[in-house]
């Protein structure tokens, strides 16, 4: 899998979200909401080639959660992330 | 995982006018019914651009009262001060500096097509819908009576 792209998260207070950005013109009329944990994913995640294993690497680096919890939430983040078409398969 | 909050539409309009001050144009979902008819909230897409001039006619993003956003069209202006006034409002007007206006409204997007705001055509039936004030405001008052009595 791969982030599309110009899409780039950005913090607004307490809440994360990722839009669409390129030289001269924002998008925020479809946002992305972000949570904690997926913000953190977001922006941990290379620009390059990752698969599911990379996000449960890092929610169990950073949560110690068990790895099927963590498969659990990655396979649903990436679900989400997929239908919002910010990362490509 | 926790669900992600809503994102609080006067963080992001704060947001939004950085932006604009820095130059970059910006798309965003419109909210409410103040601009009606000539824009739908939560159907139209704006697009906002950073303002260089300022005319009658022209729809813009201005913080009103350090308080609150609204993009409204500007109804008079002079040296000082700019009035606003949303096309769907009957009477609530606003008043801002040119400082408080972070950017304009040039056009939006329905149903995937861009329309203009600023063309001729769209400058005379805001024109109009204008000079209408009074008979909506009439019509305002009346079916308010038959509704009420």
């Amino acid at each position: 899998m791969k982030k599309i792209d110009g899409f780039v998260m950005r913090r607004l207070g307490q809440e994360a979200m990722i839009v669409a950005e390129s030289v001269d013109l924002i998008d925020f009329d479809r946002i992305v909401s972000l949570n904690s944990s997926a913000a953190y994913v977001w922006e941990n995640l290379p620009d390059s080639d990752f698969t599911i294993q990379t996000i449960i690497y890092l929610l169990i680096d950073r949560y110690d959660v068990d790895e099927a919890v963590a498969r659990k939430d990655a396979e649903d983040l990436v679900k989400v992330w997929l239908k919002a078409g910010i990362i490509t398969e | 995982m926790n669900k992600p909050r809503a994102i609080d539409n006067d963080i992001l309009l704060g947001e939004i006018c950085l932006h604009l001050s820095q130059g970059k144009k910006v798309k965003l979902r419109a909210k409410g019914s103040s601009m009606w008819p000539f824009i739908h909230g939560d159907e139209d897409t704006l697009l906002l651009t950073p303002v260089s001039t300022l005319s009658k006619g022209d729809i813009v993003l201005a913080y009103i009262d350090g308080k609150k956003y609204v993009v409204h069209r500007i109804v008079d202006l002079n040296e000082n001060t700019i009035t606003l006034m949303g096309d769907g409002n009957l009477y609530e007007k606003e008043t801002c500096t040119r400082s408080d206006i972070y950017g304009a409204v040039d056009s939006i997007i329905r149903d995937g097509e861009e329309l203009s705001l600023i063309s001729k055509k769209a400058h005379m039936q805001a024109r109009i819908w204008r000079l209408l004030l009074p008979l909506r405001r009439l019509k305002a008052k009346i079916s308010y009576k038959f509704n009420h009595i």
